[in-house]
C-alpha cells in the first residue's frame, strides 16, 4: 500500500508550524525576556517589582482598569437602550441610523480622539463657541476625553451585538409572560434583560478588551495620563533607547490581566447562557405621543455623538489650511498634498491590507474547516491559538514580534512582512469567528455526496463546502479589511519609513498638527471603509452586518 | 456494473467503544437490501463503513472479489442518497445530476443522454434550471436519487431517505425507488427505522439490535417467523407468554394448549410464546370449545381495526404489567366488544411462534437467523 498523504493532516501541520513560529515562539520569547536583567541579562523578577513598586508604573494599570470599566459602562449605557428601542418600535430613519451606526464603528478611534480635539480641544470650535459665551467646557485631554471618545466609538458594538440577541429574542416569551399578569416594564427587567444579558456582557468584553488595548486615543489626548499601551510603547520605543526587558514585563502584566478577564469572562456566559429556539421575530410597533419624542431623541442623538467625529474629519479635509490652522474656504489642497508626498503611505496600506486579508481568507477557511470539521488533539490546540489575539493588543504584538524577528534566521524587523504578519495575527478572529459560525449551519452531507459522486476530499471542499462558506467568510473578512487597514497600534512599532501606513502617516500628522492632510488621510481611509461595506451588501445581498 | 457486497467480521470502534462487534453478511449482486433497527443499533454506521465515510476498524468489506477497506470514499464508486438529500445548493437541478460524471471518462454526448434519461426517468425533466431551494421535498428526493443512478454505481446506499416526507409522500417515494431500482438492477443497501417502509420495499431485511444482525430474511419470513423475541418485537406487535412445550403441543393454561405443528422436536419445557394481535379469534364466551377467559380492559377504533386491551384468566403474559394487545378486523367481526366484557379467546396453532425462554431464539423449524 502506498503512502498517501491526507490534504487536511497536512494543512493541520502546516497552520500549527506557522501559529508556532509567529505567535507562539515570539509571546515565549516576550515571557523570557521579561525575566531578564536588561544589562547582565542574568534571569530576575526585578523588572516586574519595578513596576509593582513605583507608583509611576502600578498607576497606569489601575488607569487603564478604570478607564476600560467606564468605557464599557458607558458603552452598554449608550448602545443597549438603542438596540432595544430600534427592535421595538418604528422609528424614522432606522435604516439611515443604522447605517451611521456601523460607520462609527468601523472607524479608527484615534481619527475620533483628534476630532474632539478639534470640537472640543484647547482650540476647539466648540471649545471656543462656549468661551465666547463665556462658559467653560470640560476638557477633552485626560480621564474624561479617554472615555468620551472611546465610549462613543465602542457603543456600536454593543448596538450589534444586542440588536442581534433582540433579533433572536422569541416574542412568544413576552407574550406569555404579558399573559401571566406582568406588566410592560417588569417584562423589560424580568424577561428581556435576563434574557440578552450574556451577549450584553460578550459586548461587554469586547468594548472593555477594546478600549484595555487602545493606543491610537490615549497617545493623542491622554496627555499626562498615562495607560497601559502608552507605557508600553513608550518604555520600548523610549527616547532614551528604551528598556526591552521592562517593557516585555509590562506587557507580560498586560497579557495576563486580559487572559484571565477574558477567561472569566467566557465563564459567566457560558454560565448564563441558554439556548433558546424562536421561530418568530419581534415585530416593532409604532409609538406616539411624548415617548415617540424621547425614544427618537435618544437614538438621533446617540448616532449624532457616534458619527460626529468621522463627519468632522471629513468636513475639514476639504478645508483651506495655513500650517496647523484651518482658514475660511474651501479648497482641495489637502488631497493634492496627501497624494503627492503621502502617496507611498495609501499604496502601503491597500498592499500589505490586501496581502493580509488573503492570508486571513486563506488560514480562515482552512481552520474553520478543521475546527468544525476535522477535531482532533490538535485541530483543538488550534482552537486555542485562536484565542491569542483577542488577548494581545496590538502594542504588544508589536513588540513581541519586532523582538523575535529582529535576527536571523527570520530576520524580518523593518519589512513589509513583518506588517502582514502581524496584520494576519490581530484581524484573522473575525474573519475566522464568522466562518466557524457559516460552516456550522452547512450540512455535512453535501460534501460525502460531493465525495460519494467521486470527487477527492480536496476537490469536494473547493466545490461545495469552501463554496457554501463564502457569504460568510466574505462578511468576516471585510470586517478584518476594515479593520486592517485602520490598524495603527501594532503597526507604529513595526513601521519604518519605506513601510508607513496611511494610520501611521495619520498619526503623525496630528502629531505635528498637519491637521488639513490627516484629515484629507482619514476621509481616505473612511471613503474606502464605506465603500467597501457596500460592496459587501451589493455581493451578498443582505443589508445588515452581524457578528 | 453492480456488484454483490460482501461483509466479513467488520468490527466499528469509536476509542474503547465498540459500535459493531464482528458483523457479517452477503448482499445479493441486484438485490435491494434493507438495515432496519431502532436508532443507535448501529445500521447507519454500518451504511458510512461501505460508504467509506467511516473507517473499518476489523475484518473486511469486498465489492465482488475486490476489498474496499483500504480504498477511499471517492475510488468506491457508489451512489449515496442522504437522509437531508444533500443536494448542493448553488448548483442547478441539471448541474446536481451532472456533477458525478465530471470524475469519469464520460463522452459530452453520452452524458448529456445519460443526464436527460435520468430527468425523464424521476420526472424532474421540467425543473431542470431550477435551484434545488425552489423544490418540494418529494421533487428534492428525485435529484438525489437520479445524481446517485447516473454515474452507474456499483452499489447504491441510501441512508433514511424519506424521513423527511409527509406519509403519503413516502409512499409514493419508495414505490419510486423501488421502481428505478428494479430497472436498473443495482445492489441497494437501503437503512430505515420504519418497519412498514423496510417490509414494502425489500427484497431481504437485515434486522439489527446493538450492532449485532439479529435476523436477514424476507420480508414475509421475517413477519410470521421471526428468528428471536427482539425481531419479533420490534416487527410489528407480539403478545408474549410464559407457556409449556408438551411433545408438539403449546400449554397457555391449565385447561388450554394447542397444537404447533412446526414447533421443533426437540422443543419441550418452559418456553415463551409470541402471538400476533391479529391471530387472535375472539368469540362470545358462551360458544363452545375450550378457550382462554379474559376480560376487555379497553377498546381503540382504529377504522379497519378494532384494538382490545385485555387480561386474560389462567396464563401468564411475560411481561405481567404490559396489557395484551388483540386486534379485530371489522370486516370479520361478528360480535363487537365494549369495555369491561367477558370474552374467549382462541388461538392457532400454525400463526405462534415459539421462543426459547433463556435466550430468546426461535424453536421453529427452518427458522435460522440467516
Amino acid at each position: 500500500m502506498k503512502v498517501r498523504v491526507d490534504f487536511w493532516k497536512a494543512v493541520t501541520v502546516v497552520i500549527f508550524t506557522l501559529f508556532a513560529v509567529f505567535l507562539v515562539a515570539p509571546l515565549l520569547s516576550l515571557f523570557l525576556s521579561a525575566f531578564k536583567d536588561a544589562e547582565t541579562g542574568g534571569w530576575t523578577v526585578s523588572n516586574f517589582v519595578t513596576f509593582f513598586t513605583r507608583k509611576y508604573y502600578y498607576r497606569t494599570l489601575f488607569r487603564s482598569l478604570a478607564v476600560s470599566s467606564c468605557v464599557t459602562l458607558a458603552a452598554v449605557a449608550l448602545g443597549a437602550p438603542e438596540a432595544y428601542f430600534m427592535a421595538m418600535y418604528n422609528l424614522r430613519a432606522k435604516r439611515f441610523v443604522q447605517i451611521l451606526i456601523i460607520i462609527s464603528m468601523l472607524s479608527p478611534s484615534f481619527i475620533g480622539a483628534y476630532s474632539w480635539v478639534l470640537l472640543l480641544g484647547r482650540s476647539g470650535v466648540v471649545t471656543q463657541f462656549f468661551a465666547a459665551l463665556g462658559l467653560k467646557t470640560p476638557s477633552i485631554y485626560g480621564f474624561f476625553g479617554i472615555v468620551l471618545v472611546l465610549a462613543l466609538k465602542l457603543y456600536p458594538f454593543i448596538f450589534m451585538y444586542v440588536s442581534g440577541a433582540m433579533k433572536k429574542l422569541d416574542p412568544s416569551l413576552l407574550e406569555a409572560s404579558r399573559s401571566l399578569g406582568c406588566g410592560p416594564a417588569r417584562n423589560v427587567m424580568g424577561m428581556v434583560i435576563p434574557l440578552i444579558l450574556p451577549t450584553v456582557l460578550a459586548g461587554g468584553l469586547l468594548v472593555f478588551m477594546s478600549s484595555l488595548a487602545d493606543f491610537g486615543t490615549p497617545m493623542l489626548i491622554g496627555e499626562g495620563f498615562r495607560v497601559m499601551p502608552v507605557l508600553v510603547y513608550r518604555e520600548f520605543m523610549g527616547e532614551m533607547g528604551g528598556n526591552a526587558n521592562f517593557a516585555a514585563a509590562i506587557a507580560v502584566v498586560m497579557v495576563s490581566v486580559t487572559t484571565s478577564i477574558y477567561l472569566t469572562q467566557r465563564w459567566i456566559v457560558n454560565r448564563l447562557s441558554f439556548k433558546s429556539r424562536s421561530v418568530r421575530r419581534i415585530t416593532p410597533t409604532d409609538i406616539g405621543g411624548a415617548r415617540a419624542v424621547l425614544v427618537h431623541g435618544w437614538c438621533y442623538l446617540v448616532a449624532f455623538l457616534g458619527i460626529l467625529p468621522q463627519a468632522t474629519v471629513v468636513y475639514t479635509s476639504f478645508l483651506k489650511t495655513n500650517g496647523p490652522t484651518f482658514v475660511r474656504g474651501f479648497s482641495l489642497d489637502s488631497y493634492r498634498a496627501i497624494f503627492s508626498e503621502m502617496g507611498a503611505s495609501i499604496v502601503n496600506t491597500y498592499c500589505y491590507g490586501g496581502l493580509g486579508i488573503c492570508g486571513i481568507v486563506v488560514l480562515a477557511f482552512l481552520m474553520a474547516y478543521l475546527s468544525v470539521r476535522r477535531r482532533n488533539a490538535l485541530t483543538s490546540l488550534l482552537d486555542l491559538c485562536s484565542i491569542f489575539p483577542y488577548v494581545i493588543s496590538g502594542s504588544v504584538l508589536g513588540i513581541m514580534l519586532l523582538m523575535a524577528f529582529n535576527k536571523p534566521p527570520l530576520a524580518l524587523s523593518g519589512t513589509a512582512a513583518i506588517i502582514v504578519v502581524s496584520f494576519i495575527i490581530r484581524r484573522l478572529p473575525h474573519t475566522l469567528r464568522s466562518s466557524v459560525a457559516i460552516l456550522h449551519q452547512i450540512s455535512k452531507s453535501s460534501e460525502e455526496a460531493a465525495v460519494s459522486l467521486g470527487a477527492s476530499p480536496l476537490k469536494s471542499f473547493l466545490d461545495v463546502t469552501a463554496r457554501l462558506m463564502l457569504p460568510g467568510v466574505l462578511t468576516g473578512a471585510t470586517l478584518s479589511w476594515v479593520a486592517v487597514i485602520n490598524e495603527l497600534s501594532a503597526s507604529i512599532i513595526l513601521y519604518t519609513g519605506a513601510t508607513k501606513t496611511m494610520s501611521v502617516a495619520i498619526y503623525s500628522e496630528v502629531q505635528s498638527a498637519s491637521y488639513g492632510t490627516a484629515a484629507a488621510l482619514a476621509t481616505v481611509l473612511t471613503g474606502t471603509t464605506v465603500l467597501s461595506l457596500l460592496l459587501l451588501f451589493s455581493l451578498s445581498g443582505k443589508r445588515e452586518v452581524s457578528f | 456494473m453492480s456488484q454483490e457486497i460482501i461483509i466479513k467480521d467488520a468490527v466499528k470502534r469509536y476509542g474503547d467503544n465498540t459500535v459493531i462487534p464482528a458483523l457479517s453478511a452477503d448482499i445479493r449482486n441486484g438485490e435491494f437490501f434493507t438495515l432496519l433497527g431502532p436508532s443507535g443499533c448501529g445500521k447507519t454506521t454500518l451504511l458510512r463503513m461501505i460508504a467509506g465515510f467511516n473507517t473499518i476498524e476489523g475484518g473486511t468489506i469486498s465489492f465482488g472479489s475486490t476489498v474496499i477497506n483500504d480504498v477511499p470514499a471517492h475510488k468506491r464508486n457508489i451512489g449515496m442518497v442522504f437522509q437531508d438529500y444533500a443536494l448542493f445548493p448553488h448548483l442547478t437541478v441539471e448541474a446536481n445530476v451532472r456533477y458525478g460524471l465530471k470524475f469519469r471518462d464520460v463522452p459530452k454526448a453520452e452524458a448529456d443522454a445519460r443526464v436527460d434519461d435520468i430527468l425523464k426517468v424521476t420526472r424532474i425533466d421540467q425543473y431542470r434550471d431550477r435551484l434545488p431551494e425552489a423544490l418540494s421535498g418529494g421533487q428534492q428526493q428525485r435529484v438525489a436519487l437520479a445524481r446517485a443512478i447516473v454515474i452507474h454505481p456499483t452499489v447504491l446506499l441510501m441512508d433514511e431517505p424519506l424521513s423527511n416526507l409527509d406519509a403519503k409522500l413516502r409512499i409514493e417515494m419508495r414505490t419510486v425507488i423501488r421502481d428505478i431500482q428494479r430497472e436498473n438492477g443495482i445492489t441497494t443497501v437501503y437503512v430505515t427505522h420504519d418497519q412498514e417502509e423496510a417490509l414494502a420495499i425489500s427484497d431481504r431485511i437485515a434486522v439489527m439490535n446493538a450492532g449485532v444482525i439479529q435476523q436477514i430474511a424476507s420480508p414475509r419470513a421475517i413477519y410470521s417467523r421471526p428468528a428471536n423475541t427482539f425481531v419479533a418485537g420490534f416487527i410489528g406487535h407480539s403478545d408474549f407468554f410464559r407457556v409449556r412445550c408438551e411433545g408438539g403441543r403449546v400449554r397457555f393454561s391449565e385447561s388450554y394448549a394447542v397444537a404447533v405443528p412446526a414447533l421443533r422436536d426437540d422443543a419441550n419445557g418452559e418456553a415463551v410464546a409470541g402471538v400476533r394481535p391479529e391471530d387472535f379469534c375472539i368469540m362470545p364466551p358462551a360458544d363452545e370449545g375450550p378457550c382462554l377467559r379474559a376480560k376487555v380492559l379497553k377498546k381503540v377504533f382504529l377504522g379497519r381495526y378494532i384494538n382490545y386491551q385485555i387480561a386474560m384468566d389462567g396464563c401468564e403474559p411475560l411481561e405481567s404489567l404490559e396489557p395484551i394487545e388483540l386486534s379485530q378486523d371489522i370486516s370479520s367481526a361478528a360480535h363487537e366488544f365494549f369495555e369491561g366484557d367477558e370474552i374467549g379467546v382462541t388461538l392457532r396453532g400454525d400463526l405462534i411462534n415459539v421462543y426459547a425462554a433463556d435466550t430468546g431464539a426461535s424453536l421453529m423449524k427452518e427458522v435460522a437467523a440467516r
